[in-house]
Formats: C-alpha cells, sequence, structure tokens
C-alpha cells in the first residue's frame, strides 16, 4: 500500500530535482508578480526547456513555475489592485480593500498561508486518492458541468454583496461578450463585423488588466488617496502573522475553499479560473459593503486563495488519470508529458503510479516553498504603496501594456486594455461587480458548448440526471441557508 | 434622468443592437444564434429590473451608492494614460513607455534625478527582462 508513496518520496528526494523546483517557483513567482503574464504564459516559454530531462525532472520544473504563479499573483492582487493571473481577480476584492485599509500585509499573510495550506491539502488528498479518482472523474459528463458552470455564475448574485441584480447584469454582459469570434460548435464567426480582430473572441487578459488595472491606474493618476496609511506598515511582521493566524482560526472556511478548489478541479473543462469565484461567493455573508468588517473581509482573502492552489491538484487528477486537460495550463502540462515520452490516460495510473504520486509531492513542496519565498518579497512589494500615485501610476501602466502585449504579442489588445478600462471605471462608478463580469466572460463558452452537448445527447432530460438534480439541490439549500442566516441576522457560520 | 439608468441603458441598446445586427444584418443560423440571445434578453430583461429599481423615489440606497468621484475626470486621466499608446505607436515598445514615463514624470516637475532613474529603470525592464529574458518580440515604431 505504502509502497508507490516510498518510491515517489526516493524519486523527489534528488537535488536536481529539488533544484529544478526551486528555480520554477522562483521563475513563476515573477511570472505571478507581473499583470498579464499568467501560468499559461509561464508553461509556453519554459516548454521547450524541458527535452531531454527526466520526466519527474521536467515535469515537476513545469508544475512548480505554474502552480506558484498563483502565489506570486495574489501578492499583486492584494497590494496593487492588479490580479496577477486571471484566478486572482476574486482576490482583490476584499484583499485590496483590505490594503487600503491599511491591512495589506495582513491580507498578503492570511493569503500566503491559504494558499500553502491549501496547495498542500489538495496534493495530500490527491495523492491518497489518486487510485480511486477515476469513477468520480468519469461520473462527470455534459450535463453535469453545463449544471455546475450555472451553478457557479449563479454565486455571481451572492457576489453583488446587496445588489445581486447589478450582479446578474455585470455576469450577463460578461457572457455576451464572449459571444463575439468563432462559435466553439459550429466554427461560425459571430458578430466579427469585418474586424479581424473579433474573430478570434475578446480576449481575457486585456480584459482583466482594463476591467481592473486600467481604474487603479486612473486612481492613482487622479491623485485620489486610496493608498493606505503608512502606520500599517511599521509592524510589518506582526501584520503578516496576524493573517498566519487568521487562516488557522477558520479550518471550515478553509476546508470547504479546499474541498470547492479540488472538486472544481477535477472535473474537465470547467477551467481553473471558476474555482476562487466559487469559494469567494461561499465564503460570503450577507452584508453590505458598508458594513463589512475586517473579519468579513479577511475570509474574502482566505477562500478564493485557498482554492485557488488546492484547484491545481484537482485539475492534475483528470490530467493523469483521463488524459484530459482540466484547465488550459494542464493541457500544456500534457504537452510536456507527450515531449517526455509519457502517455497520460487511464492506464497512466497503474503503470507510473509513482510518478504521479511523485507530482503531487512536488506540488505540496511548491506550494510551501511559493510562500515562503514570497513572503519577504511580499514586504518589499508592500512598500510600493508609500510611492506616490503619480509616480506608481506610469509605472503599473508599463507593466500593464507589456503584460497585454507580451500575451499574445498583438497591439490591439494593448488598445483594448483601454477600452476595457473605460468600462471597468463606469461600473466602478455605479457600482456593477467586475468580477462577476469576468466570471461570466470565463463561463459562457463552457456553458454554450455543455449546453448544446447535454441537449444533443439527452434532450430536455439531461437536467433530470440524479448528479444533476443533486447538484441543483446542493445549490438551493446553500441558498436557503444563506437566506435563513441573513434572515436571523447573523453570520451563516464562524469558520 | 437619474444617472444610475444610464448604465442599464447603455447595455439595453448596444446589446439590442448587437443581437438584431445578428439577425437582421447577418441573418446568423438558430444554432448560432440561440446562446447570445438568451444572454442578450436575460441582460436586457434584468436591465429593466434594474431600471424599475431605480425609477423608484430616491431613497437611501441609491444614495449611498453614488460616488463622490466625477465620472468626467476619470474619463478624461484615462486619456491621459492613453497616451502611451501614440508613444508606443511612434517610438515602439523598447522605447515608447520608458518615454511616456519620463514625460510624465516632468509634467508632474518630479525632479531630474527620479525622472531619469525611473526611466532608466523601466527601459531596463523593458528590454532587459521583457525583451532579453523573456524573448518577447517588442516591435517597432514610425522613428525606431
Amino acid at each position: 500500500m505504502l509502497d508507490p508513496f516510498i518510491a515517489a518520496l526516493v524519486l523527489v528526494w534528488d537535488p536536481t530535482i529539488l533544484g529544478l523546483v526551486f528555480l520554477g517557483v522562483f521563475i513563476g513567482l515573477i511570472f505571478g508578480v507581473l499583470p498579464g503574464l499568467g501560468g499559461l504564459s509561464a508553461l509556453a516559454i519554459l516548454i521547450p526547456f524541458i527535452y531531454g530531462q527526466e520526466p519527474l525532472a521536467g515535469l515537476g520544473f513545469l508544475l512548480a513555475t505554474h502552480a506558484s504563479v498563483y502565489t506570486g499573483g495574489s501578492v499583486s492582487a492584494i497590494l496593487l489592485g492588479i490580479p496577477g493571473s486571471p484566478p486572482n481577480a476574486a482576490t482583490v476584492i476584499d484583499g485590496f480593500a483590505l490594503h487600503r485599509c491599511g491591512r495589506g500585509l495582513y491580507a498578503v499573510g492570511a493569503a500566503l498561508t491559504a494558499s500553502a495550506l491549501g496547495g498542500l491539502a489538495s496534493a495530500v488528498l490527491l495523492s491518497l486518492m489518486m487510485p480511486l479518482l477515476k469513477p468520480v472523474v468519469l461520473a462527470f459528463s455534459a450535463p453535469e458541468i453545463f449544471m455546475i458552470s450555472l451553478i457557479g455564475l449563479s454565486c455571481v448574485a451572492m457576489l453583488g454583496q446587496g445588489a445581486p441584480v447589478k450582479g446578474l447584469i455585470a455576469a450577463g454582459l460578461g457572457a455576451f461578450l464572449a459571444q463575439f469570434g468563432y462559435q466553439g460548435i459550429t466554427g461560425v464567426p459571430r458578430f466579427w463585423f469585418g474586424v479581424e480582430y473579433l474573430l478570434d473572441g475578446m480576449r481575457l487578459i486585456p480584459l482583466i488588466l482594463g476591467l481592473f488595472a486600467i481604474p487603479e491606474i486612473v486612481s492613482l493618476a487622479s491623485g485620489n488617496d486610496r493608498r493606505p496609511s503608512t502606520a500599517a506598515f511599521t509592524s510589518r511582521g506582526r501584520e503578516m502573522y496576524l493573517g498566519v493566524v487568521a487562516v488557522l482560526k477558520r479550518p471550515l472556511l478553509f476546508f470547504r475553499s479546499v474541498f470547492i478548489g479540488v472538486v472544481v478541479g477535477i472535473i474537465p473543462g470547467i477551467g481553473g479560473e471558476t474555482a476562487p469565484f466559487i469559494a469567494y461567493a461561499a465564503a460570503q455573508k450577507q452584508r453590505s459593503t458598508a458594513e463589512r468588517t475586517t473579519d468579513d473581509m479577511i475570509e474574502g482573502v482566505i477562500a478564493p486563495e485557498s482554492s485557488n492552489n488546492a484547484k491545481e491538484g484537482g485539475a492534475l487528477v483528470p490530467t493523469l488519470a483521463l488524459g484530459i486537460p482540466g484547465s488550459a495550463a494542464m493541457s500544456l502540462l500534457l504537452g510536456g508529458f507527450l515531449i517526455l515520452g509519457l502517455d497520460p490516460g487511464p492506464s497512466f495510473l497503474s503503470t507510473h503510479l509513482d510518478l504521479a504520486i511523485g507530482l503531487a509531492i512536488i506540488l505540496a513542496v511548491t506550494n510551501l516553498m511559493a510562500a515562503l519565498v514570497m513572503a519577504p518579497l511580499a514586504t518589499a512589494v508592500a512598500r510600493l504603496a508609500n510611492i506616490r500615485g503619480q509616480i506608481l501610476a506610469p509605472f503599473i501602466l508599463l507593466l500593464v501594456i507589456l503584460g497585454a502585449f507580451s500575451s499574445s504579442g498583438n497591439t490591439i489588445d494593448v488598445m483594448a486594455v483601454f477600452v476595457f478600462g473605460g468600462l471597468g471605471l463606469v461600473m466602478l462608478h455605479f457600482n456593477y461587480s467586475r468580477p462577476a463580469l469576468l466570471l461570466g466572460f470565463i463561463l459562457a463558452p463552457i456553458l454554450e458548448t455543455y449546453l448544446h452537448i447535454s441537449l444533443q445527447a439527452y434532450g430536455a432530460a439531461f437536467l433530470l440526471r440524479p448528479l444533476t438534480l443533486s447538484m441543483v439541490l446542493v445549490f438551493l439549500l446553500a441558498l436557503l441557508f444563506k437566506m435563513w442566516a441573513r434572515r436571523k441576522g447573523s453570520s451563516p457560520e464562524k469558520g | 434622468m437619474r444617472r444610475q439608468i444610464v448604465f442599464p441603458l447603455l447595455a439595453i441598446a448596444a446589446i439590442g443592437s448587437i443581437l438584431l445586427s445578428g439577425r437582421l444584418v447577418y441573418d446568423y443560423a438558430r444554432l448560432v444564434m440561440v446562446f447570445p440571445v438568451i444572454a442578450g434578453l436575460l441582460v436586457i430583461v434584468l436591465c429593466l429590473v434594474q431600471i424599475a429599481i431605480e425609477a423608484v423615489p430616491a431613497g437611501l440606497n441609491t444614495a449611498l451608492q453614488r460616488k463622490p468621484t466625477s465620472l468626467g475626470r476619470e474619463f478624461r486621466t484615462l486619456l491621459r494614460i492613453a497616451a502611451i499608446l501614440p508613444c508606443v505607436w511612434i517610438f515602439g515598445y523598447a522605447v515608447g513607455p520608458s518615454l511616456y514615463l519620463l514625460l510624465w514624470l516632468r509634467l508632474h516637475e518630479e525632479n531630474w534625478k527620479i525622472t531619469l532613474g525611473l526611466g532608466l529603470g523601466a527601459f531596463s525592464l523593458t528590454y532587459g527582462l521583457f525583451g532579453m529574458v523573456l524573448g518577447v518580440s517588442l516591435p517597432k515604431g514610425l522613428l525606431m
């Protein structure tokens, strides 16, 4: 029973592999902190470097780079208000709000701890359950994927914080923005109006940078005092420590978010960006923005960050067990497997269980290492907050421009950043949820494709499949519970 | 007219015209139009609900949501920061952003020491990190 674990530990306990993992962590953190350069860019740039390496060394290097991107991204999300990578967008909402209250390092401490422990928990779960997970993955077919995506999108009403209609409008707008360009099912270009750029649809990176970074740059450039008081930075260590304690004090919230991350990660096709939003929505208490306390806000940091790193463990499952990538980044990792002569799929776990568990161990080590490396660097990033906005604004703008351009090599993406920036400003001004729009944009293609497949395969009866019905039931129960908690005037839980 | 209804009205106008163009001008097939119509109509209905909510005589909710900052002022700042685009177009990606940063800092009366230091830092970041280390191909501008 323990043989594969011992074999995997022996494989991982190699100075070359550990050295490559450390290098991967370092590179991943840089990619994470820089806006626009997400895990996908990192994997795409680094994949040629694994040619000729040992399987665990090459794959461990890629996995370490990819997994640590989100840890780096959480720091720029909290301290600069710009998500380093798409899944960090959910962290911006409360993380940046805490930073503006002068509690940025408190949020960073919580985010790094939640990331490290979330990744660790999911890796442990993954290695323990690896042999048992195949039937679970196979149980999810098109109707279930459609339903869980729809439930994820419905959660935006909770993200709206007291304005569910506005939250849903934003989500719907996001879904509508995703309708431009080639349709996934028929391949027909839709609403492209003769503009070639629109054939591939609106791009995710310019949308994120426009919605989140541009309003922040405008605010800094306008001289609006959105910077925190400097008092908070006189006790950096203590603030970070309080953040660590905040996570440890909320085991229920943490494990629930890890569970959401692992489950959403396991389901192929949903994409890793969804998990943090669902975890965030699940952690929300029904209070208006004005009523929210530091405790509420720190939960809005812990939940997405725990699920964010946990989803990577989950996403490895379909990649290894079925050869179906759980996310876009996993499809690149799958390419890495093929480069190294490995063939992930149903037989992989029986022939290479030690390698699979080795990757889970590397994932766990990576998450801990990334948090430990990032913690001292975060205080340096936090010092940026003391720089005058008029100086900081053009510098962040430079990063945004370069990030947008390097994500696709297309100058129109850079212009699109400003168009979406205008939209972000209007939404911020009128209190429409920007993360909800982003989630709608991410989930719309998944919803459309799986709705079509479900209708073709089962007709309208797909809604009556046991697993689909159970999901709807659980969602409705959760919704009722939230409403009950709201009426009672108390929080649903004290995680 | 209440300012809060501007956004839903704009959303209705934009989505409505895009959907109509898909149906009347491009005549997309039913399968191609089904999902945009569902998403679009949902947003239009929700926007109408929001307009109805906003039409209720001024309440505490709306008063709380109104921001003290001026949207017009923010858009003027957006135009100022968008001036980086012509800079990039004329001087290319390697030099343009750094030059914009220099201009920005001088216009905000920052001292030369900081201006030149940051300009050099920005150029190192652009050319060194993105151009050399990450191997991003930085297109040239009209002049350089």
